[in-house]
């Protein structure tokens, strides 16, 4: 039997349970310090307002879901969320790069192409940011957050995404299996 | 009473976005280790075969109830200085099935996207791509969604407060429902293994 | 009992912990801050101290300048705001929701109501509550009305009595001489809102106070 050099491989994931105990720290470690919980989606459209700020700043203030990010001498992306989205990245990079699960390459099941998945990756994530901006949140903001401070509507939320997830699953079946 | 540190004045707004970037950098790496960084992982939850996904958020959610309760029971967290959404039920519920259904087509979520992103994923930029693209139509199509964007408004708003239930009673039955939850979940995954064979059975039980 | 506990897996013992914390949480009643410890020697002084008083004309200054660095907050009810004079600036919190208001506790907070004792209750509680930048307008509504709307100008030097005018000008008002008299009955009951466009040389007429940068905290 041929030696496979087995400290290469992609270490195997940690346990969820204890995943999800330092994650809560942080959740914790986020409300004591600054009084908020975490998020991701907000940092989405404030770089998406100050993007459109750059390239059309007449119609940036006019778009009213997105003008309040520019009120007074506000920089859209002087955002809690915006610097808390470059640790994200550079966390889950450290932590890839320790666990040998850092390469690039394109997660999709089997029997569907490349080019098929990132279609589906694009929909989905176009669907997930107008789901998002109408709960108000993602499941970082809302359904952790409001989830661990018990928020009535964030419990709601939270219900209906496995709900939503689970009813689309078999039609995605092509994508993953 | 001391926390939360930002609004008692401990430090200022300036300070608080270099512990955006410190609890980012926690946030992420949880992520990544728990392997939230493939879309597969994530994924399985969904096809009840990998139910981390239930496991890691409802661990993550009890913990910090926990440590919200224990430590405003004991005065040093003023809850009521800590950001609580506001409620708008009918917004949330619909967007919340939307956001489940978009899950099992995109593969990620905002967060776990951007940690896959950091480490390789290329789908993972693409559903970035789709992210942007969908706040881009959202913002442009608001007057559209306004009017279920800001409809049933309750305020911020808690399910002891909304049900009249003592808040640790809820605090206990969350705890027990996910005790009993992950139980569950491990059946579900040792069951839906079993159907796929022996040999599969063996790695799940070496997962837990 | 240790034979038990060692026969128990990793996330068994976790499953434990968890059961006996929640079981614990039981009894919890999170603290939602509505006791406050007063230190009456620490206030005693903040009171006696001036800082924590703005005189009416500097108020004025601030206003006109446009300065973003402060928030006036009228503390009167949403009916007396609406019927009475009102600062302009001001913003209605009233007394009762005042802590669910989201105000900044290292802001300065300048408070105005019904009469000094009403700003005066308010800025105990405030002060009482860690919000070490609250102050009251001296002397209230009515320094308010004699001192910037109508300030005497009888015996004051000419650059000061320019100056005097100009402001009362930019908020509706107009000097007056002599004593003891009360200011004209046909002022603008609801206070000066408008910057008068006759006084060009003021900076900032009609340019709105940017407001004070709500933190965005949702997702």
């Amino acid at each position: 039997m041929s030696e496979k050099p087995a400290s290469r491989d992609p270490a195997p994931y940690s346990n969820p349970y204890l995943a999800g105990i330092g994650l809560g720290l942080v959740l914790l470690a986020a409300f004591v310090v600054v009084g908020r919980g975490l998020g991701a989606s907000g940092a989405v459209s404030a770089a998406v307002t100050a993007g459109l700020h750059a390239v059309a700043p007449d119609h940036a203030h006019s778009l009213e879901w997105l003008s309040g990010r520019l009120a007074g001498d506000e920089r859209p992306l002087k955002d809690w969320l915006v610097f808390e989205g470059l640790g994200v990245f550079l966390g889950a990079l450290v932590s890839g790069l320790l666990a040998r699960r850092a390469f690039v390459t394109v997660e999709k099941g089997p029997r569907v192409s490349t080019r098929a998945r990132l279609a589906g990756a694009f929909a989905g994530g176009a669907l997930m940011a107008i789901g998002a901006a109408f709960a108000g949140g993602c499941t970082s903001g809302q359904a952790l957050t409001g989830g661990a401070l018990l928020n009535l509507g964030s419990w709601a939320f939270m219900l209906m995404v496995f709900a939503g997830a689970y009813a689309v699953a078999a039609s995605m079946r092509w994508q993953w299996r | 009473m001391m926390a939360p540190l930002l609004k008692y004045g401990v430090f200022g707004s300036e300070t608080s976005l270099v512990f955006a970037f410190l609890i980012g950098l926690g946030f992420g790496f949880a992520l990544e280790r728990a392997g939230f960084g493939s879309a597969r992982k994530l994924v399985s939850q969904f096809y009840l075969n990998d139910l981390a996904v239930f496991k890691v958020m409802f661990t993550a959610i009890v913990t910090a109830m926990l440590g919200v309760t224990y430590l405003s029971w004991v005065g040093v967290l003023n809850l009521s200085l800590v950001y609580l959404v506001p409620t708008f039920i009918l917004p949330q519920i619909v967007g919340g099935l939307v956001l489940g259904a978009g899950f099992v087509v995109g593969g990620y979520c905002p967060g776990t996207a951007l940690a896959a992103t950091a480490t390789g994923r290329l789908d993972a930029v693409v559903y970035g791509l789709g992210l942007y693209a969908g706040t881009f139509l959202f913002a442009e199509l608001y007057p559209v969604f306004k009017p279920l964007h800001t409809a049933t408004p309750m305020g911020p708003i808690t399910i002891p407060q909304y049900f009249g239930l003592p808040y640790g009673v809820v605090v206990f039955a969350v705890v027990l429902m996910a005790i009993g939850g992950f139980a569950g979940a491990g059946w579900v995954e040792k069951t839906m293994a079993s159907r796929r064979g022996t040999d599969a059975a063996a790695i799940a039980a070496t997962r837990e | 009992m240790p034979n038990i506990l060692a026969a128990l897996t990793l996330n068994q013992r976790l499953a434990l912990l968890a059961f006996l914390l929640g079981l614990g949480a039981l009894a919890a009643t999170p603290t939602t801050g509505e006791r406050l410890t007063v230190d009456a020697r620490q206030m005693a002084w903040l009171a006696a101290n001036g800082s924590s008083r703005v005189p009416a004309r500097t108020l004025a200054d601030w206003i006109v300048q446009g300065r973003a660095d402060y928030q006036l907050v009228d503390v009167r009810s949403a009916d007396a705001f609406a019927a009475g004079p009102r600062i302009p600036s001001a913003e209605n919190i009233p007394l009762t929701v005042l802590f669910d208001a989201g105000l900044g506790r290292d802001q300065t907070i300048v408070l105005v109501g019904e009469d000094e004792a009403a700003a005066a209750q308010a800025w105990f509680l405030l002060q009482a509550a860690g919000y070490r930048g609250a102050a009251i307008v001296d002397g209230g509504l009515a320094a308010w009305r004699d001192q910037v709307l109508y300030p005497r100008v009888d015996g004051v030097d000419a650059a000061e009595r320019a100056k005097l005018e100009a402001v009362s000008a930019h908020f509706g008002g107009a000097p007056r001489i002599g004593g003891g008299a009360d200011p004209p009955v046909a002022a603008p009951a609801s206070g000066l809102a408008q910057a008068s466009p006759a006084v060009p040389k003021l900076p900032a007429a009609g340019a709105k106070k940017p407001s004070p940068a709500k933190k965005r905290e949702g997702c």
